[in-house]
């Protein structure tokens, strides 16, 4: 995540309209990996390298040049996180349009050093995700495994082993109660400190322990159960 | 992490099994779409247009502050305080002629009325030069 240490006034925001360039034409074509780097990249180099809480307030002021920088900033750490916990990407990405949308209309009200805009987009994305997951259990069947079936003519051998487990990850993590999941996945992929994460779940820090220990041990058991089609059956 | 001093050997190999397939999730987050980027750059877009619409609570703001300033903020407001206070002293002075007349009606000798504003000193004139050049601005 971006880091910056530049006051709105050292970069004499709102006051150059030149500024106010199109989102970069190969970030909107192109699609694949990379996106993200690129996009953030691209963010970095740009104006938006400014602290969270004065991009909202320009966007709240109706600068366009921050509401592309928090896209930009934003976005795919939601998204991410979405896909993390959904293990659906056309879910994930509807609530990522969702989140985003209610930092949009929180901006004019963000209270500054509340909470980190970061902090507050989880837990977010954690309602939004228990919301349709509630929703899912009522109507819908059961989470799928995410992996598509590997096309041995694909490519190097690695690469399929990779991704095959990246697919075993995601499926075992769907298969984890709520709760654990979400603690995991912060802990573990977003990198979360645990009292970060308790904040986030609203819950005290010793129930995260727990949870993450839970849910750790629950992924164990479920990959062990797949340690030859993974490539772990040598060792 | 907890399973400290009871791990086994297959709670360590499985244990950095998992860190490795974590730190693969890591290196490779789900990544938008230009096509999601651009729902929610345009959804920002459009929220940003809802705060400036007329009816909103900022533009409201901005509106009574419109209407002060219109009205020629503070050094308008000035200048009607003082025609305010002139007209109230040239209404009540029988200097300018109003007389005693109204003195009596609103009760007491023309006196007490006068003592209600400061008029030593040829300060009446300066209010009432105010007052007409108050008079000529509204005009």
């Amino acid at each position: 995540m971006a880091t910056a240490t530049a006051s709105a006034t050292d970069r004499g925001i709102g006051s150059a309209p030149g500024r106010l360039t199109p989102l970069p034409g190969p970030l909107v074509a192109e699609r694949g990996s990379g996106y993200a780097e690129r996009a953030m990249s691209m963010a970095l180099d740009d104006s938006s390298d400014l602290p969270d809480e004065a991009l909202l307030t320009l966007f709240a002021n109706g600068d366009r040049q921050a509401a592309r920088a928090l896209t930009l900033r934003f976005t795919p750490v939601v998204m991410a996180h979405a896909y993390r916990l959904l293990g659906d990407r056309a879910e994930a990405e509807d609530v990522t349009q969702e989140a985003m949308l209610r930092l949009w209309r929180i901006a004019p009200d963000w209270r500054a050093g509340e909470a980190r805009v970061n902090t507050w987009l989880y837990r977010v994305v954690a309602n939004l995700v228990t919301d349709r997951l509630r929703r899912r259990r009522h109507v819908g069947p059961p989470l799928d495994a995410v992996d598509e079936p590997v096309d041995a003519a694909a490519g190097p051998a690695e690469r399929l082993q990779d991704k095959a487990r990246a697919g075993a990850l995601q499926a075992a993590l769907n298969g984890l109660p709520e709760r654990q999941r979400q603690a995991v996945v912060l802990r573990h992929i977003e990198g979360l400190a645990n009292p970060e994460i308790a904040a986030i779940m609203e819950t005290g820090t010793e129930a995260v322990e727990s949870l993450i220990a839970r849910g750790k041990r629950a992924l164990g058991a479920a990959l062990a159960a797949r340690r030859d089609a993974l490539g772990y059956g040598d060792d | 992490m907890h399973w400290g001093m009871a791990m086994t050997e297959t709670d360590r190999d499985t244990e950095e099994r998992l860190e490795a397939l974590f730190a693969q999730a890591r290196s490779a987050p789900e990544e938008p779409d230009a096509a999601l980027m651009a729902r929610v750059l345009g959804d920002a877009f459009a929220e940003q247009a809802a705060i400036a619409v007329p009816g909103d609570r900022m533009t409201r703001v901005r509106r009574g502050w419109g209407l002060w300033a219109a009205l020629g903020g503070w050094p308008a407001m000035g200048g009607l305080a003082t025609a305010a206070v002139a007209g109230l002293w040239i209404g009540f002075s029988p200097t300018l002629g109003v007389g005693d007349a109204l003195g009596t009606v609103v009760g007491g000798r023309t006196d007490d009325v006068i003592s209600l504003v400061d008029v030593s000193g040829g300060f009446g004139f300066d209010l009432y030069e105010m007052a007409l050049a108050g008079e000529e601005d509204a005009g």
